[in-house]
């Protein structure tokens, strides 16, 4: 009953990276570029691997591949391969090119693949941890940099801590319902006397689950990492293991908990809706684009969450569809913010975007597409998102959660305009950024069009991801 | 001759589309390529016209998501028909008349692809026949109307203008949106004529108010009703053209649009009726005050735009069908005679360099085919007959009249407001045209044919319908009434009314407005003076909430995201604390469990508790770290009871070597003994800790009081251990069944050992501090 | 010797429900309470904190060897092997990621990680 080429996709990662980082080490001189041509080769085929997978459980059940981790799985790959191709020149450039930064990407995916496909507590741990480490060290990876060391030893230290809450709920979970299997699980909490132990253990896996997505209370991390850290490394952030951590909040939530879901409904109501107000007010006042970028991510999390606050498969089908949409758009916008760079320094401020529309129109013209689909201003990609989520609200009865999207889009589309507004209407104090590489032109075009094209054909994806949800719930 | 629907409705669509494309690559003769594109347009409208009357409408769907049901689509009505043929009629003229108006300006290319970028977004908005359509081209216009109020964006004023009307406007499309949604859940479609036959629906359903609400908002900012109205001068920051096309012609009528659209649905409430026939009044009234405080031609346009939109809204609040029809007619004729004068402001101001009313005069003589233009336009805005604003006017004192009891309130507001837009009127054909010429900063002179054509066109029309108001009535306006109404209801379109109370009404109006026109030289620096009216301008709400907002938002995010990484720790152990006390208090308190009998094995906990205790009271982080490998010793001593030798090995083997990894860091590190936080900071730290602690044994009281249920052990006990197999199950089950699970934490050793060497590996430019 | 370690647990279930397991729990608890007082009663240095987040993992690992026993079933145990060997890669990373911050502060004081905020 092992199964074992299901996980045939995880497995080739695994065996590759470790292969890769043997190839890293043996070279005397660094080996940054070809080492990430690799991994972006084995992220490739990965995803070629996950298309052609078959479904069905392997490892005794700890293991489940389904349209569900298929279609987060794609997208976490995407994310994490465009996140290495963003990473390429900068880090060269910022003496980050390292053969272990990589390295780290490809056990990070991993991880993700692992948590998107655990159907077990312990297999659930296991992929979350192999993300968070190998995250921990990326975001401190500018090792020079005071603050990257501190945005590592944030998340490091904050990061642990959840990770132990989440532990002792998960121990309090197996204890009072007797297994960390997901299907058996589900099957001992179908009663409809479930004890405290389990709702307590619960509580606890949430408020660690929650830090990972950084929804509200648990989000104070995000503005200081996402700052601390290497541009790539908050491109990378902001995209994948956003992803990976709602895919595995849902498959949790809808899976073993889906019974529970009259008690966790409300959590994830409070959480969508704070998230959604922190988001919109704390960027206002922003200067760092990165900051700004992580409050807009918190914010979009809420969003995201609306979806799942509504516990049907229209609000899940929103989730799934929002996430795509946000995870293209971010890699474009991040791909700008790693271009902007002036006479070979690196620049995050909002004001140093400031006449971009003259001195490369092409650039402004994507960040431009970026922001208004973040605003959520139709016909762009992100008005769709919006639209699905808030529809599965609206139908679900909840005109309250609502309506504080709608007005937090409200307040929220002014800090994403503002950049607009600084970029085509600001004269720019200090001449035209560098050259960009061809690398950053290439993501910012592909996921431009993405963005700017949805609305031509927007059934593709929302099959996809109704196809998804069909499987997790079913 | 008839056209395919889909012909008649795509096509000026895609034509714009393509238009607004090509004006990006064009070098000359841009803006008449654009006017050609818009007349085209025109011209296929007009092909479509006989298909659409009272009763018939012409439909294209084109796209669906039926999971949702949602359908999309595009119809053509009375209703539509009347906007498109403004559109694109209006467009054509305004288009031409930018050719020479921006003539030399780099920017033109530019300044034709938003135009017709800005049409496409109205053509769809006005035909679109479901709700997300109607969304997404509503918002659509409010970013073209961004872009082209930001048009001279090295001024300050328009890029702040141009942000406050998108502000505006964008923020009450989400409104709309929100409203609308609600709107189409109640009535289970998409489809705005579905929404419309679903009547009943829409307003049984809980959130019928609310809905209605929301929608209203959205169409009260875009057509600048009080309170939104400040907008709507300021975005004269655009050019000329733009101002006439947008913000007097099109776009600020888009909401009046809507209101119409939905008509159907709510003429018969009676909220529906009082909210918008209130806030109409109120626009008007503070539209004509503005008006008359203001100078710059521009702005006083801009309001007296605001004035009539604020009609409009009343008029459709207004329930019979007579107001029905004085609202279309009316619509007609302001977006004639309004386009015009801006034309003719635009041409004073470029001929003259000026367009202060106060320091303009006798132009006749130097232009005289623009003082043709602005008299005649200025005429059917007075509402003299023969033109058809005259026939507005009529119907409009008719249906006030009609409404009963407020009729009085109604008729003596309109009569003050009506007798401002005579004023104004004259204001801007006599007094700019008339009397001794005024010097100006340029010698003034007619401008080319391009440019008068708009103007002198539109106003002739006006001249033209108001001679032949039956034939506008049959042809426009009934079917446009008729959607408005949800039935055919044509109330004929007359010029003479015979000697009727309105009739009377009427020249009195003319009177008192020539008074004021006579006075208006006195009048506009003492009201622009008199400060009691800067109180209750909105604008001023308007900016300081924004500075609020802003300033609120930064104060909050400061307090909020403090950067401590202490602070942080304790918002996340809080929550964790308060997670299952909230848990416990939802299940309704708690039994207290029965005194369990501690067995031998109770010793174990021994070197646990004093480990534990010691680590957290320790002064020295070293004493620390020795007490924490207590902790994990007496923990392994508890798994070597409990029959898990292989736990307790490996507990070990952990233990030692973190103690002796910790040692070693310590003896690196210098660590500062002193505790440097505040009492104020203990005493925090104190409670959360306290508080954690207090949730974890509340909530193991609650769970121990449960009795555990035994069947479970026993199922899995049976399950799980065959007699006394494998040895050492634990390790066979590790490399075995959790092969996977086996795999990733081999991972996570790896990350662990090589993300330590390339952290830690001398890196050149480092280790500034320490060695 | 683990399998007789589990018939004595396995040997009279309910009645190792009620001796056992509460005690086993709260000590659980209590180590879980102490490491988090550990981080803000006794708190100068991030390194302390490191060491409450492992009495933290140490509560969850007896946790489930208590639960495991008591079960009768051996996952809990597999588990908590799983989490000792995760625990202590973590905590390598986590000390390496200090001792940059160090080279690059020079303290590692928790008061003064506070320069990234607004």
């Amino acid at each position: 009953m092992l199964n074992w080429t299901l996980a045939l996709p995880e497995i080739v990662l695994g065996v590759s990276g470790l292969f890769i980082l043997l190839g890293g080490v043996i070279p005397k001189k660094e080996s940054f570029f070809p080492v990430s041509m690799a991994v972006i080769g084995a992220l490739i085929l990965a995803a070629v691997l996950v298309l052609g997978q078959g479904e069905g459980t392997a490892f005794l059940g700890q293991y489940v591949a389904d349209n569900f981790s298929r279609f987060a799985k794609v997208l976490i790959l995407l994310g994490a391969a465009l996140g290495l191709l963003l990473a390429l020149d900068f880090n060269e450039k910022a003496g980050l090119g390292r053969f272990e930064y990589p390295v780290l990407m490809l056990f990070a995916t991993l991880g993700m693949m692992v948590m998107v496909s655990a159907n077990d507590l312990m297999s659930l741990y296991i992929g979350l941890e192999l993300l968070s480490l190998s995250l921990y060290v990326i975001a401190a990876f500018d090792r020079d940099n005071p603050r990257s060391a501190e945005a590592g030893l944030k998340y490091f230290v904050l990061g642990a801590l959840a990770s132990g809450l989440l532990l002792y709920g998960a121990s309090l979970v197996y204890g009072f319902a007797g297994t960390t299997n997901f299907d058996r699980l589900a099957d001992a909490l179908s009663g409809d006397d479930v004890g405290t132990g389990v709702v307590v253990g619960l509580v606890f896996v949430l408020a660690g689950l929650a830090f990972k997505v950084s929804a509200v209370p648990f989000h104070m991390w995000t503005p200081d990492v996402y700052e601390g850290a290497p541009t790539p490394v908050t491109a990378f952030f902001a995209t994948a293991p956003k992803v990976a951590a709602i895919a595995l909040l849902m498959h949790v939530l809808i899976g073993p908990f889906g019974d529970l879901s009259a008690q966790w409904m409300q959590v994830i109501w409070v959480c969508s809706a704070g998230s959604m107000i922190l988001g919109a007010f704390a960027a206002i006042g922003q200067r760092n684009i990165k900051r700004l970028m992580a409050y807009s991510s918190i914010g979009h999390v809420g969003y995201a969450l609306m979806g799942l606050a509504v516990a049907n498969d229209t609000g899940y089908r929103g989730v799934l569809v929002y996430m795509a949409i946000y995870v293209v758009m971010n890699l474009g916008t991040f791909a700008v913010l790693i271009a902007m760079r002036r006479r070979g320094r690196a620049l995050e401020q909002v004001e140093d975007l400031a006449g971009l529309g003259k001195t490369d129109p092409a650039m402004a013209l994507w960040m431009a597409v970026f922001m208004f689909s973040m605003a959520g201003i139709p016909p762009l990609a992100g008005f769709f998102g919006k639209l699905y989520v808030f529809l599965a609200a609206v139908q679900g009865g909840f005109w309250t959660l609502a309506v504080i999207g709608i007005v937090t889009s409200v307040i929220a589309s002014y800090y994403y305009l503002r950049i607009v507004k600084v970029m085509y209407f600001d004269a720019a104090p200090d001449g035209a950024l560098d050259a960009r590489p061809a690398s950053l032109t290439v993501v910012m075009a592909s996921t431009g069009l993405l963005t700017l094209l949805f609305f031509l054909f927007p059934a593709a994806l929302i099959g996809a991801a109704q196809v998804a949800v069909a499987s997790l719930a079913g | 001759m008839s056209i395919a629907p889909s012909l008649a409705l795509g096509l000026p669509l895609g034509l714009g589309l393509a238009g607004a494309i090509a004006a990006t690559m064009m070098k000359r003769g841009v803006a008449q390529a654009g006017a050609a594109v818009a007349a085209l347009a025109f011209l296929l409208y007009l092909l479509a016209a006989p298909g659409v009357t009272e009763t018939t409408d012409l439909r294209f769907g084109f796209w669906s998501v039926p999971s949702l049901g949602v359908v999309g689509g595009l119809r053509l009505d009375g209703l539509s028909l009347v906007f498109v043929l403004l559109i694109t009629g209006i467009g054509a003229l305004v288009l031409l008349y930018a050719s020479r108006y921006l003539k030399g300006d780099t920017r033109l290319p530019r300044l034709v692809t938003l135009l017709l970028i800005f049409m496409v977004a109205m053509l769809g908005a006005v035909t679109a026949d479901d709700v997300v359509t109607l969304f997404v081209f509503w918002e659509l216009t409010s970013l073209a109307s961004f872009f082209l109020v930001a048009y001279d964006h090295e001024k300050p004023g328009a890029r702040k203008a141009a942000l406050q009307a998108l502000l505006v406007t964008g923020g009450g499309g989400l409104a709309l949106l929100a409203g609308l949604i609600l709107v189409a859940m109640a009535a289970g479609t998409t489809s705005l004529s579905g929404i419309i036959a679903a009547r009943e629906a829409v307003l049984a359903h809980p959130a019928a108010i609310p809905a209605m609400l929301l929608v209203v908002l959205g169409c009260f900012t875009k057509s600048a009703q009080f309170p939104f109205q400040f907008w709507l001068p300021n975005a004269m920051a655009a050019p000329t053209p733009v101002s006439a096309y947008l913000h007097s012609a099109t776009m600020v009528k888009l909401g009046i649009y809507l209101l119409a659209r939905l008509n159907p649905v709510y003429q018969h409430e009676a909220f529906w009726q009082e909210l918008l026939t209130t806030a109409g009044l109120l626009t008007t009234a503070v539209g004509a005050i503005y008006a008359l405080r203001e100078s710059d031609l521009k702005r006083v346009l801009a309001w007296t735009t605001v004035t009539a939109l604020g009609s409009l809204t009343m008029l459709i609040g207004l329930a019979p069908a007579l107001s029905a029809t004085a609202a279309v007619t009316f619509l007609l004729v302001h977006a004639l005679y309004k386009a015009a004068l801006f034309l003719v402001a635009g041409i004073v101001d470029h001929e003259t360099g000026t367009r202060d009313a106060a320091a303009l005069g006798g132009l006749r003589r130097a232009m005289p085919l623009t003082a043709l233009a602005a008299v005649l336009a200025a005429l059917s805005m007075a509402g003299l007959p023969p033109f058809v604003g005259f026939v507005a006017k009529e119907i409009i004192y008719e249906a006030k009249l009609a409404t009963g009891g407020a009729a009085g309130l109604f008729a003596s507001i309109g009569f003050l407001v009506n007798a401002a837009m005579v004023a104004i009127a004259g204001l801007l054909s006599w007094r700019l045209f008339f009397g001794p010429l005024r010097p100006t900063p340029a010698t003034p002179h007619d401008p080319p044919k391009s440019m008068l054509a708009g103007p002198i066109l539109l106003a002739g029309l006006g001249l033209l319908a108001g001679a032949a108001p039956s034939l506008v009535g049959a042809w426009l306006v009934d079917g446009a009434v008729a959607a408005m109404l949800g039935a055919p209801a044509a109330v004929p379109l007359k010029l003479w009314h015979g000697f009727t109370p309105v009739l009377a009404l009427s020249a009195a109006t003319i009177a008192l407005g020539l008074l004021l026109l006579l006075a208006w030289g006195r009048l506009m620096p003492r009201l622009r003076r008199a400060s009691a009216f800067d109180r209750f301008d909105t604008a001023r709400l308007y900016d300081r909430a924004l500075a609020g907002l802003v300033a609120w938002a930064e104060g909050t995010t400061r307090l909020v995201q403090h950067g401590s990484l202490r602070g942080y720790m304790q918002v996340l152990l809080l929550v964790a604390a308060l997670g299952p006390l909230a848990v416990l208090v939802a299940r309704g308190g708690l039994d207290l469990p029965e005194a369990a009998p501690l067995d031998f094995r109770a010793l174990a906990f021994l070197p646990i508790a004093l480990g534990a205790i010691a680590a957290a009271v320790a002064r020295g982080t070293l004493a620390a770290v020795m007490a924490t490998g207590l902790v994990g010793f007496g923990t392994a001593l508890v798994f070597l009871t409990f029959g898990a030798p292989d736990v307790a090995l490996t507990q070990f083997t952990v233990e030692v070597l973190l103690i002796v990894i910790l040692a070693t860091v310590l003896i690196r590190l210098p660590v500062r003994a002193r505790d440097v936080r505040t009492g104020r900071q203990r005493t925090v730290d104190a409670a959360v800790a306290g508080a954690l602690g207090l949730s974890v044994a509340l909530v193991l009281l609650a769970v121990l009081a449960a009795p555990f249920d035994p069947r479970l052990g026993e199922w899995f006990g049976a399950e799980s251990v065959p007699g006394g197999h494998g040895r050492n199950v634990v390790n066979v089950i590790l490399v075995d069944f959790r092969a996977l699970d086996t795999l990733g934490e081999i991972a996570v050793l790896a990350i662990a050992a090589f993300s330590v060497i390339a952290l830690l590996r001398a890196s050149g430019r480092g280790a500034r501090v320490g060695s | 010797m683990p399998a007789m370690g589990m018939t004595t647990a396995m040997g009279d279930t309910t009645e190792m429900m009620a001796v056992g397991l509460g005690h086993y729990l709260t000590v659980s608890a209590i180590l879980l309470t102490l490491g988090v007082l550990g981080i803000f009663l006794n708190r100068k240095n991030v390194i302390v904190i490191l060491m409450s987040v492992e009495l933290i993992l140490l509560s969850v690992t007896l946790n489930l060897v208590a639960f495991s026993a008591t079960l009768g079933d051996l996952t809990g145990q597999v588990f908590a092997m799983l989490i000792l060997t995760v625990a202590a890669a973590e905590a390598a990373i986590g000390l390496a990621i200090v001792v940059i911050y160090f080279r690059n502060r020079g303290t590692i004081e928790v008061e003064e990680i506070s320069t990234l905020k607004g």
